[in-house]
């Protein structure tokens, strides 16, 4: 088996189109986007808010406001706070100089000029703090925790969709390139097939009369297959975290988990679509770049928000589009902590999979073909 | 001598098209079997179907004295095939195409070595060992496909059309490597619609015509099937219809045509007929330049039990 192995590599690594579809379309096209969006995404970038406090007494005295104006400016990067009295702070806003500013007496008070994100987003730390102060006042406040509180409910309810926007215009684009990366590696998958079933190939006849058993010679494709794309997505996603600086989050682990299970489902994708018609293999591999191509759109490689648009209206093709799911669980490792969203995707990726394989294999086990 | 292969009422249909008909032949131990027939006449049908490649209607298939299916890997084992179609990878060289196929029969890395140079010293690749596939000619390309085909030595090897589209010196090539292979003891199942091949190579021959068998037989067996006892060219100018005449009306003559050059005769079986044709040549102080005759062919069999040409 070995020297099938080996030559199968062989084979593989030296049939251009396969290296071209799988590794350096996927990398030109990541470039693309690249220099397409690097306008964009500066534009669209979350600014930090620029505010003012009114440095008083009662200011100083309240060290847990502080200290959550601190982190929020500091740690966070939501403002970008002046500690002035009570007239520079009224001239600064007259001026525009800053969005709004905080004054404290008996109450904690906001003053803006204009209603926005940006104007909300301070009244509803105000209101954060005041709710969570008194939910929390009867124990010590821990600093850490009340600012973590209050970032728990500003990312609930405007973070997302700031970010949201800031995500899904650029790097959901990316997210949604290495979903259809995966999917191209279904050209091996193709390739597997065609080389493995008589009434396909008649190299696969040559191994249909020889005593190897052809699942055999299959799995040892579909093998070097799995180790050839799966190293190509990591050189891919390499690409775009160190040359391209695209955001992954920091959860490594689960970025090459998601890797290897994309690329088997691109595989097995292939490996249906060889099995589908007695085509040529430019024939099925157009077929594949087709439905991969769809399935990006869907997922939102050309069009922002495509894939909300989709989770929407029609949310049965969201939940089988594997591109989706790739997207997703990229885009929950990017945005969340917690692994649920992730392996929610995940699980849905290997059900994908999973599917694909036992309608080929239905397909694959004929022994004999009404005609070759 | 054993029956190697053993094919009893074999039937295949394409949908409505009936490819093979109550087809039944053996094929025994050391014999080269030359299966000719027409384009279409089922010849690489009948292979695929020996071969277990492909669902035939009815009919029954022993190799080895054992009824062949996909899954009878010893039987497998023994049998080399040479497909109609070249299929090689073009990604791997002339050398590494012979080894992987090679490596589907043979594990041993030693001793598939020795094998591989073997094949390729019988199909005289050993110039082009490390070439690719894409940059052979066609005949060489066909030499290879035979190399990957046989390089493990089988017992039973079968070889569909191997000389297609390949130049006369290659076809002597390929036939002369055949020929070895059959005195190391391989049992070989031939298919071809070139008569002269068949001629040359087989021990025993079957005529396939819309997957029957219309004859069988050695080369001169068949021949005896026809009537023809020669046939005769003979350049000359300006006869007359009275001279033309005369001729048609000659003892066991079959058929005269004249074209204003060149004269076409054959002869029924018969005594004496080149004798007598020269005579009256003679005696009508008729002027020739070229005069030859030949022996009936396998065309003409075909011919003669079909009603059309071997090839088209
Ligand atoms: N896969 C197929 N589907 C439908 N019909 C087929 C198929 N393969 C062959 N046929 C038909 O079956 C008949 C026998 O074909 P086959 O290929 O066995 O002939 P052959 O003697 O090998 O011809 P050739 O000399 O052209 O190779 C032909 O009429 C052909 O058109
Ligand atoms: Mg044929």
């Amino acid at each position: 088996m070995s020297h099938i192995f080996i030559n199968q590599f062989k084979i593989c690594l030296k049939k251009k189109s396969l290296i071209f579809w799988t590794l350096i379309f996927p990398i030109a096209l990541g470039t693309f986007f690249n220099l397409a969006f690097s306008n964009i995404d500066e534009s669209e970038k979350f600014k930090t808010i620029d505010i003012a406090v009114v440095n008083n007494e009662k200011f100083n005295e309240n060290e847990s406001f502080k200290e959550l104006i601190r982190a929020l400016s500091t740690d966070e990067e939501i403002f970008n706070p002046q500690y002035v009295n009570l007239e520079e702070a009224k001239s600064l806003l007259d001026n525009n100089k800053i969005k709004g500013y905080i004054l404290l007496e008996e109450k904690i008070k906001v003053f803006v000029k204009e209603n926005g994100l940006s104007q909300t987003i301070i009244k509803s730390v105000v209101d954060n703090f005041y709710q969570v102060g008194s939910a929390v006042n009867h124990i010590i406040l821990d600093k850490q925790n009340l600012k973590n509180l209050v970032m728990e409910d500003l990312n609930r309810n405007y973070f997302k969709d700031v970010s949201n926007e800031k995500v899904s215009s650029i790097v959901t684009y990316f997210y949604t390139l290495i979903g259809m990366a995966c999917l191209y590696g279904g050209v091996f998958g193709i390739k597997a097939v065609i080389d493995s079933e008589s009434n396909l190939s008649k190299k696969a006849a040559r191994v249909n009369v020889s005593p190897v058993h052809k699942f055999k010679l299959l799995l040892v494709s579909l093998v070097v297959a799995l180790i050839i794309q799966f190293t190509e997505n990591l050189i891919l996603l390499g690409y775009l975290i160190n040359i391209l600086k695209i955001d992954f989050g920091n959860q490594t682990l689960p970025l090459i988990i998601l890797a290897g299970a994309g690329s088997f489902a691109g595989i097995s994708m292939g490996v249906l679509i060889g099995l589908s018609n007695k085509k040529s293999e430019d024939t099925k591999v157009g077929i594949l770049m087709s439905v991969t191509m769809a399935l990006s759109f869907l997922a939102g490689m050309m069009i922002k928000n495509m894939r909300e648009l989709v989770d929407k209206n029609i949310p049965i093709l969201g939940q089988i589009n594997p591109v989706s799911m790739i997207t997703k669980a990229l885009y929950s490792l990017y945005y969340y902590d917690d692994l649920n969203i992730y392996f929610q995707n995940l699980f849905s990726l290997i059900i994908f999979t999973f599917v694909m394989i036992t309608i080929s294999y239905i397909i694959l086990r004929r022994k004999k073909y009404d005609s070759i | 001598m054993n029956n190697i292969i053993e094919v009893k009422k074999l039937n295949k249909k394409y949908k409505n098209l009936q490819a093979v008909k109550d087809l039944s032949f053996t094929v025994k131990e050391k014999e080269i079997l030359g299966l000719l027939g027409p384009n279409g006449s089922g010849k690489t049908t009948t292979i695929n179907c020996i071969l277990s490649l492909l669902n035939f209607d009815s009919g029954e298939i022993k190799i080895l004295g054992e009824k062949m299916t996909p899954e009878a890997y010893d039987i497998k084992r023994q049998i080399g095939v040479v497909f109609q179609d070249v299929a090689v990878f073009d990604e791997l060289t002339v050398y590494e195409n012979i080894n992987y196929f090679c490596g589907l029969y043979i594990k041993d890395k030693e001793e598939r070595r020795k094998y591989v140079e073997e094949a390729i010293d019988l199909v005289r690749l050993n110039e082009f060992k490390d070439f690719p596939p894409k940059k052979l000619s066609g005949g060489l390309l066909r030499r290879l496909n035979i190399a990957c085909g046989i390089a493990h030595k089988p017992k039973i090897i079968f070889l569909d059309e191997p000389t297609v589209a390949v130049d006369p010196q290659s076809r002597n090539n390929i036939l002369e490597g055949i020929k070895k292979l059959n005195q190391d003891g391989a049992t070989i199942i031939y298919t071809t619609h070139y008569m002269e091949e068949v001629e040359i190579l087989c021990d025993r021959i079957i005529i396939l015509d819309k997957g029957e068998i219309i004859a069988s037989g050695t080369a001169k067996e068949l021949k005896e099937l026809t009537n023809i006892e020669e046939k005769v060219t003979v350049e000359v100018d300006d006869l007359s219809i009275d001279i033309i005449n005369e001729l048609n009306k000659f003892k066991n003559i079959d058929e005269v045509i004249y074209d204003g050059h060149i004269l076409y005769i054959t002869f029924k079986k018969g005594k004496d007929n080149l004798l007598n044709l020269i005579e009256f040549m003679k005696d009508n102080k008729i002027k020739y330049n070229k005069f030859f005759s030949e022996l009936p062919t396998l065309n003409d069999v075909f011919l003669e039990l079909t009603g059309k040409e071997l090839r088209d």
